[in-house]
């Protein structure tokens, strides 16, 4: 452990050495200037006014920071006295947004203040490297506060979701607390992360899953354990982030978490929900009656004589016969597997302290029932964050959380034994869950797998046991010395360590056998373990100043070091004695599979961040970075050499000019009108830990084991490269009532990393290099308006859109496949990155003449030609050689949007206050796999209504093809029959919250009903229970539906009480 | 406490939850054509030129049927080709369900499924060929219309309710005495031995002989079918030696179709001489042709008869330690064939048994081949005998087996003068209990009718 520490206490101390050296050197007469008036400047004058009602404020403050304050009288007015007449006044008042007013050589000014307004410019955002007001920042950011209380269910990453302009978030899957997979500013890598960098507390937050689950389809999302009732703000920082240098590609969020924020009286927030999730509609299946028309078809198809169908025991109707109540059922199998279910949440705050130290703290526990009978999310959560000031000079702070999680699962997504949602889909309905005698008595033993060949959906969810259990401890102390009056030294310390223990067991009874490489696997049973280490070490010397009110200069430079270790370990086994012995050790020994990984890697970046402003209405910032990794390859070209290593470096630039601020706009009716540009390249260092290195990986050869190499390692394996070109406008006026922000993006992704086809004499098919490029450009708006300004009834309005194109420059080879769910998604150079790419269809051969004129054939396995006869699909032959072939696949959709954003909407009357988001998402499209198993009538499954439809007769005008037992003739093949629009707009939340009024000196200080609606409509022409889902964090995956537990509806109600 | 907080939850939103309507799914899952939203009887009696068969379903009970969800095929005749049969259903109920089932087949038959002649059971038990566009040779006038639960073919004329061969047999007037008298008393035999002509699934061509006809063919074989001291049995074993190459399971649908020759089911060969065919009928399984001739020679009806020696029916004493099945190769053809060798067995005249069944009366001659090659260093031959009835039997005599023979040699003649049911034959070893001058070698025996 010392020897991990050593470096990042030697860069500390020497920091704080070369700080605190310095430091001596200053004259003393400058640490104690900061007075309430200056000598010089002169006095202005004005009032400051309410919005609302036209009326003085009694009472705001105005300040001009380091320099003078003033205090308004009754009606509003003041005088202050100012540096000079290009200054800023800072004005405040309680229950009102802070402004940010230049003078602009005004001689008065008429100042007006809006109550809270959801986004503000006057805003101070959580940046890298202190904190800076939104009007002065050079960089793309903005803030987020997320009202937990609303919302207390969301995962922070969900709830992200429609409030950021070019934030496209995608959630998972309707599973309790999956969360959600976010795109900041289109796509930037195909192989490496898309997800921004996330900042908790000032200190890396690891959201990633190391390792998949060994239950199907699950996501340990790491995000879930954080409360977003924990969460004071968010800053989401677009650009500029070429301070987190390698880790800066994707942008960043920075979250902060509650904290007393300077107040020193107790406040006591204490909150309990509890709510009912909503299962979403079943798809509609055919009734047992038309199944069973449907299933003698099939088997029709299959080459069954009508005797031996007619002699199945589902096809005798005398209800003398001994199976006839055992093949007579009308089972809704989707309401077996899917249920309305409850959940709680209990929350308690605590902040307070007094002049030595101010706290926060949190306890909170979540019960969240799934949508899927028999799953659940527990949640416990603790948070402690404490701001103390030891002396003077010397303050700290410390955040520490632990969450621990347990979580019951299902298999999910493609899983066609286990996974319940899917064999409660494709299970017959004329037969019921229990065993039925011969005389209708209903047995409580449940069935077994049926003559069809399908398991019992209801096993599945009694049965099958799937565990997660999963906690994170998350802490960091922070120190900080003022050196002087400008020079500041600060450290952070901090750790995360986490631990998933899953358990799954398959049982033997009702559910299909799995087959393995050497045995048939009666009931299955796995575990695994895996951990999370990761030491951080931020520390940094701060220097601020300002020179006459005319300049200023903030600059830091700082070094983060990052040492983590992750491993996992898994077993797998089979066939214990009975379904009772669930645990691993009780599989067979020859069945066992262990299985594992482990990885370290480190990473220390060293920064340089310098913000000069002029007047306060130019700022220049200047980011650069040093990053050193582990990961990077020896021989890496393009950074800097130091003792053999390399180091790039990302530097940025970004400048902005506050037209508004300017002499000319004196006048101007316009609040704030403000133009960024910013250019900047950061790197993308997820590139596998040991990718560039030479591994060996073990090799069985004849019962010998060997070592033989995993891969042709590749030392000069290196970063991505993305360069990052913003330019960007922001706009406020009517009193800022109106505020609109627009921003263009130009990224460009080098050094890509890529999967390099090889020769096959290399014995490996691909190798990774950088030899990848990708361009991505974007447009994003973000528009708030208050519409009605009242003072009983304020109406808040927003909105923000946003569109990326992404397109490859190059990858290696001329095109890369992939293949996914039945789909292959087409990665090639002009095209977006993700493509669906498959067969076009022109509907169905009405008549054998029909197939006959159109003459098209596909070849068989044999080599052999098959005609496409009446009923089947007529595919486009798009190479026009009459074969139905892989030549003729084309590009048949596109699962990026055209654009997606959100409407927020605000309604204030009275004690009441209701908020609606709406987020929608146009012109993406989705390939419903789904569907596709659905109306495939290639087998015993149910299916969709729709294939009533099908084709039978010659000369039938249908769009359904026939059924046909194995789809000889690939009908279901990847086409454009199963590609559908996935738009969507959706009423993402709606909360309705009545704060009761209390007399001042009642027990609480406030007490609050909200009701919370989530996903209570949605508008869309998906055929699927829900157009929104992530089957992998990958954006080769995105659009694809494999059948995740669908997104659902809930309604929360709540109850917040303050002390 | 759950449930309640469950109950009064869903009571209050479960209204507004309600206004997500379906209309995707409606547009996905529209029907495109209405008439597979149709049960077979609502597509039947949508149609005014099948309203006679309907009036007929509806009256049989088999609408219900129809409009039950299992898939079916009606092969529906139009109103016209129903005016001559519907008066004589009126009154029977039976035979209106019968002829109404005979247009109904379990499963949904389209035109184009139906790649090569299939053979389908009808509801009423009954079974029809149907080929892509026609059910027994008749076409249909209108073709798949298809409807939720299976699909109706028009028909020009009705599918008639036919007898099957057997029932015709029993039944019809046309079938001529004699050979209808033997038929009823070999009834499980010949379902047995020959074709069971009950059997709806199938297709037989039965030729039925005139009386006198019948009489002459009788007669001719009368001389090898003697049962000593039962002239009504010697009759009745003659009768069965005609009878049972009478019936082919192949359809011959008219006389054109009939070769010259047919192969019974046990061999024999059948001359057909289409001029004496004096009337054909067709029945629900096949066809019935009565001939006024139909003559089948000696040397065809009697046919050699091969034993191979290794399928012995039982041995004389127990020597299976001395008993050698051998796989050997015939120098002469190249063929591996199997024979028995008994050696050392230490036993006079040991001897083999063979038991054979429905021996005519006559002569024969046996033939065996023995191969002696060199058994065990012997360089010298031995001899076995042919025994009939005992294996001692004084004819035939004992034959040397000569060295190193693949040939076929004559080990002698014997006649029987009745009809055996039952006969036995003996592979007899030489009076001597020395091994090299008593071994037993054979591969086969073979008994050729002398006339």
């Amino acid at each position: 452990m010392y020897n991990r520490l050593k470096p990042v206490l030697s860069v500390t101390l020497a920091v704080l050495l070369a700080a605190g050296a310095y430091a001596q050197n200053n004259t003393p007469a400058d640490s104690n200037t900061v007075s309430a008036s200056h000598t010089g400047g002169m006095v202005i004058e004005g009032v400051v006014k309410d919005a609302a009602t036209g009326k003085g404020i009694n009472g705001a403050q105005l300040q001009v920071k380091d320099f003078s304050a003033a205090i308004a009288d009754t009606l509003g007015h003041f005088s202050l006295k100012i540096p000079n007449s290009t200054a800023t006044v800072l004005v405040e008042a309680d229950g009102f947004d802070a402004r940010l007013i230049a003078v602009k050589y005004k001689e008065t000014l008429d100042i007006v203040l809006q109550s809270k307004i959801i986004h503000s410019f006057h805003d101070l955002l959580v940046m890298p490297v202190g904190s800076q007001y939104k009007k002065f920042l050079t960089a793309a950011a903005e803030q987020q506060q997320p009202d937990g209380w609303q919302q207390p269910l969301e995962t922070i990453d969900a709830w992200l979701q429609g409030r950021v302009a070019g934030l496209n978030v995608i959630r998972r899957s309707g599973l309790q607390g999956a969360g959600a997979n976010m795109f900041l500013n289109g796509i930037n890598s195909l192989y490496a992360t898309n997800k921004p960098l996330i900042i908790v507390d000032g200190m890396p937050f690891d959201a990633t899953d190391y390792g998949e689950s060994i239950i199907a389809n699950n996501y340990t999302n790491p995000l879930n354990l954080i409360d977003v009732k924990d969460i004071d703000n968010i800053t989401i920082l677009k650009d500029a982030a070429s301070l987190y240098g390698a880790k800066g590609a994707n942008g960043a969020i920075i979250i902060t978490t509650i904290n007393a924020g300077g107040r020193q009286a107790t406040q006591i927030d204490a909150g309990v929900y509890a709510g009912v999730n909503i299962a979403p509609n079943p798809l509609p299946l055919l009734d047992a009656a038309d199944y069973r028309a449907h299933l003698s078809r099939m088997l029709t198809s299959k080459g069954m004589g009508a005797a031996e169908i007619a002699a199945q025991p589902y096809m005798n109707d005398d209800p003398a016969g001994a199976e006839y109540y055992t093949y007579h059922n009308t089972t809704n199998w989707q309401k077996k597997v899917l249920d309305n279910s409850l959940s709680q949440n209990a929350y308690l705050r605590i902040t307070g302290g007094d002049n030595i130290a101010t706290y926060g703290l949190s306890v909170g526990y979540m019960k969240n029932s799934g949508i899927v009978k028999n799953t659940d999310l527990e949640r416990y959560n603790t948070r402690f964050n404490a701001d103390f000031n030891f002396t003077e000079k010397l303050t700290g702070s410390a955040t520490l959380s632990f969450t621990y999680s347990n979580q019951n699962l299902k298999d999910q997504g493609i899983a066609d034994k286990t996974a319940p949602l899917f064999n409660g889909l494709i299970k017959a309905p004329f037969l019921t869950d229990h065993i039925v005698a011969a005389d209708g008595t209903v047995s409580p033993n449940l069935a077994g797998v049926d003559m069809l060949g399908i398991g019992n959906p209801t096993t599945i969810i009694d049965k099958i046991e799937a565990f997660n259990k999963y906690y994170r401890f998350f802490g960091s102390f922070k120190f900080k010395y003022d050196i002087s009056k400008y020079f500041t030294a600060s450290t952070l310390i901090g750790l995360q360590f986490d631990k998933v223990r899953e358990s799954y067991f398959i049982p033997s009874q009702g559910l299909v056998q799995d087959t393995l490489w050497n045995d048939i696997a009666t009931n299955r049973m796995a575990s695994q373990v895996k951990q999370l280490f990761s030491l951080f070490n931020d520390t940094r010397l701060d220097f601020n100043r300002n020179f006459g009110y005319v300049h200023s200069l903030k600059a830091s430079l700082g070094v983060r070091y990052q040492n983590n270790r992750a491993n996992q370990v898994n077993v797998i086994t089979a066939n214990s004695a009975t379904d009772d012995m669930v645990s691993v050790q009780n599989g067979l020994a020859a069945l066992r599979r262990v299985g594992g990984d482990m990885g370290e890697w480190n990473w220390l970046n060293t920064y340089l961040a310098a913000n000069y402003g002029f007047r306060d209405k130019l700022f220049l910032s200047l980011n650069l970075a040093l990053d050193g990794s582990s990961r990077f390859g020896i021989e890496a070209a393009n950074g800097l050499t130091i003792a053999g290593r390399q180091f790039p470096l990302f530097p940025s630039l970004s400048a902005t000019w506050l037209l508004s601020s300017e002499r000319f706009m004196a006048s101007s009716s316009i609040d704030l009108f403000k133009l960024r540009a910013c250019y900047g390249i950061s790197g993308n260092d997820d590139i596998g830990n040991y990718t560039s290195r030479y591994i060996y990986t073990g090799q069985n050869l004849l019962g010998a084991t060997g070592s033989v190499r995993k891969w042709i390692s590749n030392p000069g394996l290196q970063w991505e490269t993305v360069s990052k070109l913003n330019a960007g406008l922001d706009l406020a006026f009517w009193q800022e009532r109106v505020t609109l922000g627009l921003d263009v993006y130009s990224n460009r992704t080098t050094n890509m990393l890529v999967y390099q086809p090889l020769q096959t004499v290399t014995g490996f098919s691909t190798a990774l290099t950088n030899g990848g490029e990708m361009q991505n450009n974007g447009v994003e708006a973000a528009l708030n308006v208050r519409i009605v300004n009242r003072r009983a009834f304020k109406w808040d309005l927003g909105a923000n859109i946003a569109k990326y194109k992404n397109e490859i420059i190059s990858v290696s080879g001329s095109a890369i496949y992939t293949d996914y769910a039945g789909a292959t998604i087409l990665t090639t150079a002009g095209q977006p990155v993700n493509q669906f790419y498959g067969y076009k269809t022109e509907g169905v051969f009405a008549s054998d003449a029909a197939a006959a004129a159109a003459g098209l054939s596909k070849e068989n396995a044999d080599g052999s030609y098959s005609a496409f006869k009446g009923g089947d699909i007529h595919f486009a032959d798009v190479n026009g050689d009459k074969i139905i072939n892989e030549n003729d696949r084309t590009i048949i959709g596109d699962p990026n949007p055209d654009f997606f954003g959100g409407i927020t909407n605000r309604f204030i009357w009275k004690g009441f206050e209701l908020n609606a988001l709406f987020t929608f998402s146009v012109g993406n499209d989705v390939y419903n796999y789904l569907r596709y198993r659905l109306e495939s009538q290639s087998g015993v499954e149910n299916q969709l209504q729709s294939v009533l439809n099908s084709w039978r007769t010659d000369g039938q005008e249908t769009t359904m093809p026939k059924a046909s037992w194995g789809d000889p003739m690939g009908n279901n093949r990847f086409s454009d029959r199963w590609i559908e629009d996935g738009s969507y707009l959706r009423l993402r939340s709606l909360n309705l919250t009545y704060n009761i009024p209390l007399k001042p000196n009642a027990a609480f200080k406030n007490i609050a009903v909200s009701l919370t609606g989530n996903n209570l409509f949605t508008a869309t022409k998906y055929l699927g229970y829900d157009p929104e889902f992530s089957a992998s964090v990958s954006p080769l995956a995105q659009g694809i539906d494999t059948g995740l537990d669908p997104v659902f509806k809930s309604i929360v109600l709540g109850l917040r009480l303050g002390l | 406490m759950c449930n309640k907080i469950r109950k009064l939850f869903l009571a209050i939103f479960s209204i507004g939850l309600l206004l997500a309507g379906c209309k995707k799914w409606e547009d996905h899952n529209r029907i495109t054509d209405e008439n597979i939203a149709l049960t077979l009887l609502e597509r039947l009696q949508a149609n005014p030129d099948l309203s006679t068969f309907t009036d007929l379903l509806v009256k049989s009970g088999y609408a219900d049927t129809l409009a039950s969800l299992k898939m079916f095929t009606v092969y529906a005749p139009v109103n016209a080709a129903l005016s001559s049969i519907t008066a004589s259903l009126e009154n029977d109920n039976q035979a209106l369900k019968a002829f109404v089932a005979n247009h109904i087949a379990n499963q949904a038959y389209y035109s184009d499924s139906v790649a090569e002649t299939q053979r389908i059971p009808m509801l009423n038990g009954k079974y029809h060929d149907i080929t892509s566009g026609t059910i027994d040779d008749l076409a249909f006038s209108s073709k798949d219309l298809a409807a939720k639960n299976g699909v109706v073919q028009v028909l020009s004329a009705f599918l008639p309710f036919l007898s099957n061969t057997w029932e015709f047999t029993e039944t019809d007037a046309r079938m001529p005495a004699l050979q209808k008298e033997l038929m009823d008393s070999v009834e499980n035999l010949f379902g047995t031995r020959v074709h069971n002509l009950k059997d709806e699934s199938k297709n037989f061509t039965l030729f039925v002989l005139q009386d006198a006809a019948w009489q002459s063919e009788v007669n001719k074989f009368k001389p090898h079918t003697v049962v000593t001291g039962n002239a009504d049995s010697t009759t009745k074993v003659a009768g069965w030696m005609v009878l049972k190459d009478l019936a082919v399971d192949v359809l011959y649908k008219s006389a054109a179709q009939i070769p010259d020759t047919i192969i019974s089911k046990s061999g024999v060969k059948v001359g057909i001489d289409k001029t004496a065919i004096v009337s054909s009928i067709k029945t629900s399984n096949g066809m019935v042709y009565v001939m006024n001739r139909l003559e089948v020679p000696l040397q065809h009806k009697f046919r050699e008869i091969i034993i191979e020696a290794e399928n012995y029916t039982s041995a004389s004493h127990n020597r299976l330690t001395n008993t050698f099945i051998r796989d050997k190769r015939d120098s002469a053809t190249g063929n591996i064939f199997r024979d028995i060798l008994v050696y050392n067995h230490g036993v006079a005249m040991f001897n083999l048994r063979y038991r054979l069944t429905d021996i005519p009366a006559g002569k024969y001659r046996a033939y065996w081949m023995a191969l002696h090659d060199n058994i065990n260093n012997m360089t010298t031959t031995f001899n076995q005998k042919i025994g009939v009835d005992s294996a001692n039997s004084p004819l035939p005599a004992y034959v040397p087996v000569p060295l190193n023979t693949y040939a076929e040699q004559l080990a002698g003649e014997f006649t029987l003068t009745s009809y055996r049911p039952v006969f036995n034959l003996f592979l007899t070893a030489a009076n001597s209990t020395t091994a090299t001058a008593n071994p037993i070698v054979c591969n086969y025996i073979r008994l050729v009718p002398v006339f």
